[in-house]
């Protein structure tokens, strides 16, 4: 049987299909639909003249200089029942970095005080790709066990109400209970230094976000 | 059922799916000897509306805006002035690609406001009314949702026997070479053979304020387009 809808490919019509969005991060420009935000110093966002690189966030020396992409608070994502697969790589050094993707709530501030649920490399676990998440009061990580490197990964983070799931690749390497958040998300990629190491850099190529 | 992604990690495309697709466009026309058509999705999530859609305020009265909700689910925003008969509507600025008796739109929208008429699907010209139509209106002094058809020069509407209300609902419009039909929520709700559009279309989708003094709101979260 063919079906030429993509709605009938995900779902059958009888379910109304919660929000969505899909960016193959590909073309001269990113799309309207995310915000660069320059928290601290002024980062480059630039879309890759290379093959399968997509768009790259690099930040500038400034000290803790840290930039992103967002939906600029408008929060469409449930903090319980929601999904986000991003494939993402770091570029370059990845020590004293933060470059991960996720869902946040409030984007003008990354602190512990901010709802989150981020994935990636954080600098919280150096050496393994972690998941943080913050319930708006505090703050933690949990490891992967997977090694960072520099190449593309898959990483799906999943917001259901009992906990939050990281997998990467396809595989499930980490369940977090503690310190959710609990109210409604946006999505966002963002790149950050700690300190002044030099710029760090982030890529991404793939985003999908949906509520369950 | 629980809400699937494009690419899920053991099955792209997905529980109708019994194949793995090497890409989308197959996924979606299986057949490697036809050649793919006109096809368009929008989600209506980001930080603002895509560029590629026109908006408009008919009527301009004060209050109206287009915008992203921040809200779960809540998708685009359209808003009316305050005035009757002011409008808001995203549309294609008259370029029509697609093709008035071998198209399908599907797409999730919701009417807010009471004193309020919600126009979504097809539309053939944002100059003048009288063109060709095959939309879901959904009007607060009716009873029902219907499919409206115009074929540039008469419109007429048929029932979908469901009342109006102000949630979301899937609706699927499929204008063919011998009826124009609509379903929702999965379910086939009318077959309608007269005044059926003539000319190419493009998708639109407008909210009319039928009362002085408030601002009119409707939702929508997804629009899919194309030409069987």
């Amino acid at each position: 049987m063919t079906v030429r809808s993509l709605y009938e490919q995900l779902f059958p019509l009888s379910i109304v299909m919660g929000q969505r969005v899909v960016d193959n991060f590909d073309g001269d420009s990113l799309n309207d639909r995310w915000f660069e935000r320059n928290l601290i110093g002024s980062s480059i966002y630039i879309m890759e003249d290379a093959v399968d690189e997509g768009f790259s966030i690099t930040t500038d020396n400034t000290n803790n200089s840290l930039g992103g992409i967002d939906f600029n608070s408008k929060r469409q994502y449930a903090h319980d029942a929601s999904v986000l697969l991003c494939i993402l790589r770091a570029e370059g050094s990845t020590s004293s970095a933060n470059l991960a993707t996720g869902f946040m709530r409030d984007v003008t501030s990354h602190g512990e005080g901010t709802e989150q649920a981020t994935m990636g490399v954080l600098n919280d676990i150096a050496s393994n790709f972690s998941i943080r998440t913050s319930d708006g009061a505090v703050r933690t990580a949990m490891t992967s066990g997977v090694a960072i490197d520099t190449n593309f990964h898959l990483h799906k983070l999943e917001l259901t109400s009992t906990n939050n799931l990281y997998s990467i690749d396809g595989v499930l390497k980490a369940t977090k209970t503690d310190r959710r958040p609990d109210q409604n998300m946006q999505p966002l990629v963002f790149a950050q230094q700690v300190g002044t190491q030099g710029g760090r850099e982030v890529r991404t190529r793939f985003l999908e976000a949906y509520n369950t | 059922m629980p809400q699937q992604s494009g690419v899920t990690f053991s099955n792209p495309f997905l529980h109708r799916a019994v194949n793995v697709f090497d890409s989308l466009e197959l996924a979606l026309e299986p057949s490697p000897t036809t050649i793919p058509k006109t096809h368009f999705v929008e989600w209506f999530s980001g930080s603002v509306l895509d560029s590629i859609w026109t908006t408009s305020f008919p009527g301009g009265g004060p209050g109206n805006s287009i915008s992203m909700s921040d809200e779960v689910n809540g998708g685009l925003s359209l808003i009316t002035g305050t005035d009757a008969n002011d409008q808001a509507e995203i549309f294609f600025n008259d370029i029509r690609h697609y093709e008035p008796t071998a198209c399908v739109c599907i797409f999730i929208t919701k009417r807010i406001s009471v004193s309020s008429q919600i126009s979504v699907g097809f539309d053939g010209s944002i100059a003048t009314s009288i063109t060709h139509h095959a939309r879901l209106k959904n009007r607060t002094s009716d009873t029902n949702t219907f499919l409206e058809t115009r074929d540039g020069t008469t419109p007429s509407e048929t029932t979908t026997g469901l009342a109006i209300d102000t949630n979301f609902h899937s609706n699927k419009i499929e204008c063919g070479s011998a009826d124009v039909t609509l379903t929702v929520d999965g379910v086939l709700k009318v077959t309608k053979t007269t005044n059926r559009p003539s000319a190419k279309l493009m998708p639109s989708m407008l909210i009319s304020n039928l009362l002085v003094g408030t601002s009119r709101e409707m939702r929508i979260r997804y629009y899919e387009v194309f030409n069987t």
